[in-house]
């Protein structure tokens, strides 16, 4: 199956907050979010996350975000109309973290501490999502969050993973076998999940 | 290189074939639960069948087991109630192998050399259980070999295990040491693996066979009713070492069979026991079957039968109170044995022949005596009758030999194993503990006599006598009750009773026992056109062959000079 079309290293964020299992961190620019479930790297040796919440609020929480549209022809003639709104708002998103890279090897399980603040967010580019989604310990130890990482977040892990294998139904069969052991006695919620990995 | 901790070499270890699944449960008395699926392979339950070996890899020693049982599992029960997302076919792989398994069940028999090649070790009966996680494998050729053994003067090839071309043979050895018995529903091979069992024996020279040939199948040619062609017997095969006895010269003749021995029986042969064990056939009453004894006291051995056949009417009723015996019964034997044995041919007031000494004879003479019925094979009353008188005297002469042998006089006597079929008849609860055939089974072989009993009814078996019999071979049986009584004294029976029942109709047994290191299902080797030729091979005392003719000239001569 034909590789999704390649991914680059982008710097596209910094964190903002951090604790053992995930990171905040906010977008350099307005709506630049990676997308949930794609997977990213924070600081030097990386530590790894998927994307899992995004969030797009105002800088200033006291002042909550007004509608203005009522009068524009379009969405992007608010914007244009309202040259202000980009400085009043912020895109944030939350990373879960599912392991790191030490002495060049890459490891399936939490860092011994989460990342400090303003470290850099970069996306993956291709090669590392295929290496990182191939190796299905990193799917494990996602899963093994699984009581807070939604069913759509894995779902999406697995369905990003799968465009950048080669053989992507075999990718898919194994991952789903995963989850299956992961999930053995929550069949519902692997029902739940594999509805949403075909691509 | 890689040593281990024990320094042997890891990557000198067998090859190994697929990894079937993971044990995952079980006790070494109820089996071994096997998860189907783990590692890289996903197998499903469909790849298994009942029967079929694995071999289990465990810490210290790999285990060799037979699958007992095959089902399936869930992880979760709502995936019963719920099997939505199913019919996806993604889905339906993802799940199989790992939500929805399948499991086997299997019994651990013996405990393998870990190494192929070792010959330090053998396969031995397994007292311990892999521990969990256990890789489990598909037994390949080799590991069945060499539980199985191979083809050799001691071990006699018998069938091959369900799939596999791999040879199970029994050890003749440990197979004529104690009673054989050789069960199924009728028309399931019971007579094909006795045929079979019968050259074994033959060409291993462990013991002399006497076989009371019912139908006359083994001696001179059979007909294999299912295609409608012949069968070679023993007497074809081994024309040298075989001995052909009749009790019906006529039919003999007819098929062709030139009968080594006419068999003839006098009154005076004929003792009390042989009409008690025919009470049932003769339809005889208690009081009836005991006169017997009065009149033998009353007349002596040699004349009993011939004086009370010789009256008549009143002289029967007088001879009745003088013995004290209720008139009734009395003429009621008299008509049984007048009219019923009375038309037997073989039987006559006097006989020169001593056929008990005649066959003792051939035995002795390392000949295998085939005894056949010709047209009384459908009368029970003569084939409990002889077989019975025979053996009984056989065993006497035995007893003999044997007690003068081990008070240092002559060879012990050569091991005979005795063949008869209907065996229920003989050996059932109510005359089993009297009959010769229940002491010969019970006594085992003290005085080197054994039985190879056929039955397709092996529940009307004493089960004492059941419990003696050394080797069994089953085919098929239907019947519970029958199914119990072959598997009775042996352990790990709840799982056998499911193989009994499942094997196929023909040509499949169930063997276990003695002659062998554990139990297994084999489809019997074809005994055939191809059989006779592999027997050429097989064994030293064959026929001489013309020079240089081929084997197939050879087979073709000898149709010819059979046909
Ligand atoms: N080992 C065998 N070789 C060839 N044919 C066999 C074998 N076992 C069974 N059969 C077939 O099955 C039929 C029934 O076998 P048979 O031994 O006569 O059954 P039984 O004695 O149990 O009634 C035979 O006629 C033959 O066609
Ligand atoms: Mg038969």
């Amino acid at each position: 199956m034909a590789l999704d079309k390649p991914l680059e290293v982008r710097r596209v964020g910094e964190v903002i907050e951090s604790d053992t299992y995930s990171v905040m961190a906010q977008c350099y620019e307005l709506y630049m979010a990676p997308p949930i479930g794609s997977v990213i790297a924070i600081g030097t040796p990386p530590v790894y996350a998927i994307v899992n919440l995004i969030k797009t609020e105002p800088l200033d929480p006291s002042r909550p975000i007004l509608a203005r549209g009522k009068n524009s022809e379009s969405e992007s003639q608010v914007y244009a109309d309202n040259p202000q709104i980009p400085r009043l708002l912020a895109t944030r998103f939350e990373g879960f973290l599912i392991g790191y890279q030490e002495e060049e090897m890459d490891k399936a399980y939490l860092p011994p501490v989460p990342p400090i603040i303003h470290s850099f967010i970069y996306t993956c580019d291709s090669e590392s999502t295929k290496r990182l989604t191939s190796d299905l310990d990193f799917l494990r130890s996602m899963i093994s969050q699984a009581a807070v990482v939604s069913d759509e977040v894995i779902a999406a892990f697995v369905r990003n993973g799968a465009k950048y294998q080669e053989e992507s139904s075999d990718y898919l069969l194994a991952a789903g076998r995963v989850l299956a052991e992961e999930l053995a006695g929550d069949f519902p919620r692997l029902n739940s999940i594999l509805r949403r990995v075909r691509l | 290189m890689t040593l281990n901790s024990d320094g042997i070499d890891l990557h000198r270890e067998r090859p190994v074939n697929e990894v079937l699944g993971l044990v995952v449960g079980g006790s070494l008395g109820q089996g071994l639960e096997v998860k189907l699926g783990g590692g890289n392979t996903w197998t499903t339950v469909e790849d298994v069948k009942v029967g079929s070996f694995v071999t289990i890899r465990g810490k210290r020693s790999r285990f060799f087991c037979v699958v007992t049982d095959v089902s399936l599992g869930g992880s979760d029960p709502r995936l019963k109630h719920a099997p939505a997302g199913i019919q996806d076919p993604l889905i339906a792989d993802i799940v199989s192998g790992t939500i929805a398994y399948g499991t086997i069940s299997v019994l651990p028999t013996l405990t393998m050399p870990n190494i192929l090649g070792d010959q330090s070790q053998v396969p031995v009966t397994t007292k311990t259980i892999p521990s969990h996680f256990s890789s489990v494998y598909t037994a390949t050729e080799e590991d069945v070999a060499m539980v199985f053994g191979e083809e050799d003067n001691k071990h006699f090839w018998i069938g091959n295990p369900l799939d596999m071309d791999t040879k199970v043979c029994l050890n003749l050895d440990e197979l004529v040491k104690r009673s054989i018995g050789v069960f199924g529903r009728s028309g399931t091979g019971k007579t094909f693996l006795t045929r079979l069992l019968l050259v074994g024996i033959l060409q291993g020279g462990q013991a002399s066979s006497l076989i009371f040939d019912m139908h006359s199948e083994y001696g001179w040619s059979g007909r294999d009713a299912d295609t409608n062609t012949m069968v070679k017997g023993l007497k074809q095969l081994f024309p040298s070492q075989v001995s052909t006895f009749t009790l019906d010269e006529e039919h003999s003749r007819r098929r062709g069979s030139s009968a080594d021995e006419v068999v003839r029986i006098g009154y005076s042969d004929i003792e009390p026991e042989d009409i008690e064990l025919l009470r049932e056939t003769l339809d005889l009453s208690d009081v009836a079957a005991s006169a017997c004894y009065n009149l033998q006291r009353e007349f002596g051995q040699h004349n009993w039968m011939k004086e009370f056949l010789n009256r008549q009417g009143p002289d029967i009723i007088e001879l009745a109170s003088r013995l004290n015996v209720q008139p009734q019964a009395m003429a009621s034997l008299h008509n049984r044995l007048s009219t019923r044995l009375g038309r037997f041919d073989f039987l006559g007031e006097k006989s020169s022949f001593d056929a008990s000494a005649k066959i003792i004879e051939h035995l002795e003479r390392g000949k295998h005596v085939v005894l056949e019925f010709g047209k009384y094979g459908n009368n029970l009353t003569a084939y409990i009758l002889i077989s019975n008188l025979l053996t009984r005297r056989i065993h006497n002469r035995y007893i003999e030999i044997k007690d003068a042998a081990d008070g240092g006089q002559g060879r012990d006597p050569r091991p005979v194993v005795i063949v008869i079929e209907e065996a229920h008849k003989f050996l059932n609860p109510s005359v089993g503990s009297q009959t010769i055939f229940g002491i010969i089974a019970r006594e085992m072989r003290k005085y080197n006599v054994t039985l190879m009993v056929i039955d397709q009814r092996p529940s009307a078996i004493d089960s004492e006598v059941m419990s003696q019999i050394g080797t069994r071979l089953t085919c098929s049986l239907d019947n519970e009750r029958d199914i119990d009584a072959v598997l009775s004294g042996v352990s790990g029976s709840r799982h056998l009773r499911g193989v009994i029942s499942r094997l196929e109709a023909k040509q499949q047994s169930l063997i276990f026992g003695d002659a062998l290191p554990m139990p297994v299902v084999v489809h019997t080797r074809s005994y055939d056109e191809t059989f006779y030729s592999q027997l050429e091979y097989g064994s030293s005392h064959m026929q001489s062959t013309v020079l240089g003719e081929t084997s197939a000239e050879r087979l073709e001569r000898e149709i010819n000079e059979l046909f």
